[in-house]
């Protein structure tokens, strides 16, 4: 049984240079067999900052890995003092060192030799009748080739459980909206308002990339609402704090931003009988005076009902400032390999969250809106389980007959999936030793992550652990042809 | 292997046999003269129907961000039969149906360049290429209200359309996207940015000198200030006149000609934009006609569609603010012919397309799916083509716009040859194809053939047969091959990097990303966002110059 080893300081530096060097495509990091956890001290730990266009995607603002331009270096830019990605590391070091000493003891039967994995994928579509692809993590590049696997078997393609986007969503539809970006943020809010105790967890660079910004400029004034204090402790001494943070309990909120709202609508109305605080006055205050108001929130941490009223609330402030000033509103999306996959998805086949190909058109079959894990699991003969994107949250509990993910998701998953028989593939985490394109977590830029200029050639890019999108392509290629798609040609749509 | 279109009906004013019957010679995937004692390896026997250049569609929204929006937003109001933006297989199988073989997305912010790069590639059938939005950006505006020089101004948009791998520039309410979000909810042409002190006039002069100097080969493509408002027509011939007689290309100008007189305080500005065009050969427009049904418009212009947002129908909207560049509007809408506006809008378009004199400067569109879908092609060539048919149509909208409607009095009808210059020859000669749009020798061999029908409409319907490259891709509306490889043009310019470094700076403090995240390489475009589509078949890239 294989033990993890105890991190030290000094085998983070190591791993944080094995993963730079993987980057450089200098390192025999490119097969897992050569993955160690060292102990031994490195003297000259190499630069992850090593060339243009990396991005992490840990989390929703996929942070660059080079420097800024040298006068703007104070805005930060690098992932040194990121510990949500400190962490990811640590985490995926030890995971990939427990794949591989532990690989022949799980049920699932892994193999490194492309080949074989084309042909177990394969024999894994043509061997059921109804495969669903549950995506939870995927690039541009995978999510088109499984669409075209999809699409060749007449399956399904199902995109995560984001329900926190799900209720964004709704409201979208039904209320209208009024959104922003990062960008807008550091250029031109001039009141931020996070809002969860998940923000900051869940993009620990948004202070410092976003919240901040350089003496002289337009002031940006910062306000934090959560459930709970925040630990000063958590935060570097350069991050940023709130300039006024408050603490609201979680069964409040919908309420205080109710009475929040009332009082920007009627200002009068704040007298003995008014529901609102001292706290909410001096938000409304803000509001007030704001010119470009922002509210900031993580969609993981708004899944409910009454969540979905919150961001109802928010919305109404937003608007009824808007008939004045500018309020925005921006969820940030922690998951960009599920908001990549669900973008992609929309403009193959036209469909949200879940596409059927039926043999002529991608459609969306009403009842899979409700559905739980289970009633998917019930649904389909068999399931395949894609996460390619690195992520620090837990892959979903569903039994998958064929799961197909990095290392660090395999070893996670594979405690759960002992008695399960069905194949396990590991491929490059996207951004780190394979190319593709991901959405940032507010929708505001597609990036290039992981490809340095120089192996974007596709011979030249490692063949151990297969990219994604390179493994479903060639399976996409060996499935039987099927009759192309030929939308009725009588449709003339409106005008 | 030599391929004779026999028996073919040439429709193309640019080849010396047009309006004949004759053949016509493929290899290679272009067009060849006859050579002496060689027989074609294959003939097909046409049976005289209509042999044109594959169609180009120079504006519509058919790519990135705020088309996926669009699909979202509308995702349960549309059934698949009723959707008026596909997913991207279906809208290139439709296009390619009606015969386009190039289309070309107006609306790419740098931000979302990759994503629009990504849709387009997966868009099969068609050539594509998009046009970089400016004009709006923190940087620019302070650069411009600072009055940078024309060098350093010329290397910030060069390397924009090169970090875009972008066709053209396009800009959206010159500063007016920017302005609203400085809560300056109105920007006229002379009137000064509340932040940075630049005017919409100042934009455009600016820019489309910049443009010019490049040498790109389209001019400036202009959505014009107070888009939607009655009384435009005046601040859209200031924002022409801003051009100062240099190229200049108007969009969607139905949306910018509107008088402030006649019923409900709007009426037709026509008359004077297509006096203005016909008497200024350094403008050209597209019309961006609208066409009654369900439509969902779709706009950087969050200014214009903030306002829009009440007339919503079904009533939903979306406006997004995008990364200190510009914006994203979306509203559902549907064309009533009983209603005043928008049948004053259906006339204006026409009225623009029959006024003006020169079809090489007309473009036929309707700014996809801002005016209504494109699908609605053929209904509005028919239009143009068949007076009668118009007249009957007219009888059919609002009555006090039909009264004072010009086209009561016009009789033009467009000819074929006219409908190839406006659909294809003119389209390319604008963006600087010079290979495509046409049928002489050495154009790329795409072709759209027709059987005429008992009318216009449905003869442009549904080609009986399209080749891409010289390749059949679609026989009488069956889709036979969707993996042909296709083009995406782009411009090719110069600048010296040394002229950014101030540019550099100004970005970075605003996007807090460093500015060769931006950068879409020439392997980007080329390996990974169109390589997995067709691994054996790397598509070419070829400058618009």
């Amino acid at each position: 049984m294989f033990r993890k080893p105890p991190l030290t300081e000094s085998c983070r530096i190591e791993l944080k240079t094995q993963l730079a060097r993987a980057h450089l495509g200098q390192s025999s990091f490119s097969g897992y067999d050569s993955w160690n956890v060292s102990t031994t001290p490195t003297s000259k730990p190499a630069p992850l900052n090593a060339f243009a266009n990396q991005h992490c995607s840990l989390c929703g603002l996929m942070c660059a890995g080079a420097q800024l331009h040298d006068s703007n270096a104070a805005f930060g830019g690098t992932w040194d003092c990121c510990p949500r990605r400190q962490t990811w590391l640590a985490q995926y070091a030890s995971r990939c060192s427990s794949v591989l000493n532990s690989r022949t003891s799980f049920g699932h039967s892994f193999t490194d030799r492309r080949t074989a994995e084309v042909q177990a994928i394969r024999d894994f579509v043509m061997g059921h009748q109804r495969v669903l692809w549950w995506i939870d993590g995927a690039d541009v590049a995978c999510t088109r080739a499984i669409a075209e696997i999809t699409q060749r078997s007449h399956g399904t393609i199902h995109v995560g459980q984001a329900t926190g986007a799900t209720l964004v969503k709704r409201t979208m539809i039904n209320e209208g909206w009024l959104g922003t970006t990062l960008g807008e943020v550091s250029g031109h809010a001039d009141l931020v308002i996070t809002l969860g105790d998940c923000i900051l967890s869940e993009a620990p660079l948004l202070p410092a990339r976003f919240l901040s910004r350089p003496d002289g400029e337009r002031p940006l004034e910062w306000w934090h609402v959560s459930a709970n204090h925040i630990e000063n402790s958590n935060f570097s001494p350069t991050t940023p704090l709130p300039a006024q943070s408050l603490v609201w309990p979680r069964a409040q909120w919908l309420q205080r931003l109710t009475a929040l709202q009332l009082e920007l609508q009627f200002p009068a109305n704040n007298g003995p009988d008014s529901q609102t605080t001292g706290q909410e006055s001096l938000l409304a205050e803000a509001l007030r005076r704001s010119r470009y108001a922002v509210w900031i929130w993580d969609n993981s941490e708004f899944t409910n009902s009454i969540d979905e009223l919150v961001i109802s609330r928010l919305l109404g402030i937003a608007r009824q400032r808007t008939e004045t000033a500018r309020c925005a509103l921006l969820n940030l999306e922690s998951q960009v390999g599920q908001l990549t996959a669900e973008e992609t998805l929309l403009w193959l086949t036209g469909c949200s969250g879940t596409a059927t190909w039926n043999g002529a058109e991608w459609t969306t079959p009403p009842r899979y809106a409700a559905y739980s894990l289970d009633d998917w699991q019930t649904e389909f003969e068999a399931i395949a389980l894609v996460r390619t994107v690195p992520s620090v949250a837990p892959l979903p509990q569903l039994r998958a007959e064929l799961i197909v993910a990095t290392a660090a998701e395999l070893a996670e998953k594979a405690t759960d999936a002992r008695q399960s028989s069905g194949y396990s593939i590991v491929v490059q985490p996207t951004g780190y030793a394979a190319a593709g394109h991901l959405q940032r977590g507010d929708r505001g830029a597609s990036l290039l992550v992981g490809a340095p200029p120089s192996r974007l050639d596709r011979e030249e890019t490692p063949a151990d652990w297969s990219a994604g999108c390179e493994l479903f392509a060639e399976v996409a290629g060996a499935l039987p042809s099927r009759a192309l798609a030929t939308p009725d040609a009588t449709r003339q749509g409106a005008g | 292997m030599l391929l004779e279109l026999a028996n073919a009906h040439i429709i193309d004013p640019t080849h010396p046999r047009h309006g004949q019957i004759s053949s016509l010679l493929i290899e290679n995937g272009q067009f060849v003269p006859p050579e002496a004692n060689r027989e074609p390896d294959q003939r097909i026997d046409l049976e005289q129907q209509l042999v044109m250049a594959g169609a180009i569609d120079i504006h519509t929204h058919i790519g990135g961000g705020k088309v996926n929006l669009s699909r979202l937003l509308m995702a349960d109001v549309f059934r698949p039969e009723q959707r008026v933006v596909w997913p991207t297989l279906e809208t290139g199988a439709k296009y390619c149906r009606m015969g386009y073989t190039a289309c070309f997305e107006p609306a790419m912010l740098l931000s979302a360049a990759r994503h629009t790069h990504l849709e387009l590639a997966d868009t099969p059938l068609l050539d594509s290429g998009a046009y970089v939005v400016l004009g709006n950006e923190d940087w620019l505006l302070q650069a411009l209200g600072q009055d940078v020089d024309d060098e350093q101004l010329r290397a910030m948009v060069a390397w924009s359309v090169r970090a875009s791998q972008a066709m053209a520039v396009k800009v959206v309410n010159p500063g007016g996207i920017n302005a609203f979000k400085f809560n300056q909810r109105t920007l006229n042409v002379d009137q000064a940015h509340v932040q940075w002190g630049v005017t919409p006039r100042d934009v455009v002069r600016r820019l489309t000198a910049a443009v010019d100097d490049l040498g790109l080969a389209h001019p400036l493509h202009v959505h014009a200030s107070n888009l939607g408002v009655p009384g435009n027509i005046a601040s859209t011939l200031q924002t022409l006149d801003a051009s100062e007689g240099r190229r200049i290309h108007l969009t969607h100008a139905q949306f910018n000609c509107y008088s402030n007189s006649g019923a409900y305080g709007m009426g037709s500005g026509a008359e004077q934009l297509a006096e203005y065009v016909n008497t200024h050969p350094n403008v050209s427009l597209d019309v961006g006609q609208v066409m009654f049904g369900q439509t969902v418009t779709i706009s950087a212009d969050t200014a214009a569609q903030y306002g829009n947002r009440n007339h919503a129908k079904p009533a939903r909207w979306y406006i997004n603010d995008v990364e200190c560049q510009a914006g994203c509007g979306m509203i559902p809408i549907r064309y009533e012919n009983r209603q005043y506006v928008h049948s004053l809008q259906w006339t204006i378009g026409l009225e623009l397309m029959l006024l003006i004199q020169d079809p090489w400067r007309v473009f036929l569109t309707t700014d996809h799916p801002n005016g209504g879908p494109f699908t609605s092609y053929p209904h509005l060539i028919r239009l143009l083509m068949d007076k009668s048919f118009r007249q009957s149509m007219l009888e059919q909208i609002h009555p006090q716009a039909a009264a004072n409607s010009l086209l009561r009095d016009i009789d033009r009808e467009y000819s074929l040859a006219e409908i190839a210059i406006t659909t294809r020859a003119a389209p390319a000669r604008i963006l600087g194809l010079q290979r495509h749009g046409s049928l002489r020798d050495g154009a790329v061999a795409d072709v759209a053939i027709y059987r005429r029908q008992s009318n216009w409409e449905d003869t442009f319907a549904q080609a009986t047969c399209v080749m891409k490259g010289g390749v059949e891709v679609m026989r009488d509306g069956q889709l036979l091959l969707s993996e042909t490889p296709c083009t995406t043009h782009r411009a090719t310019v110069n600048f010296d990097p040394g002229l950014l470094t101030r540019f550099q700076t100004s970005v970075e403090q605003c996007l807090r990303m460093p500015l060769s995240s931006l950068v879409i390489s020439d392997d980007e475009l080329s390996d990974l966002i169109r390589r997995d589509r067709r691994l054996h078949a790397r598509p070419r890239v070829e400058g618009g110059r």
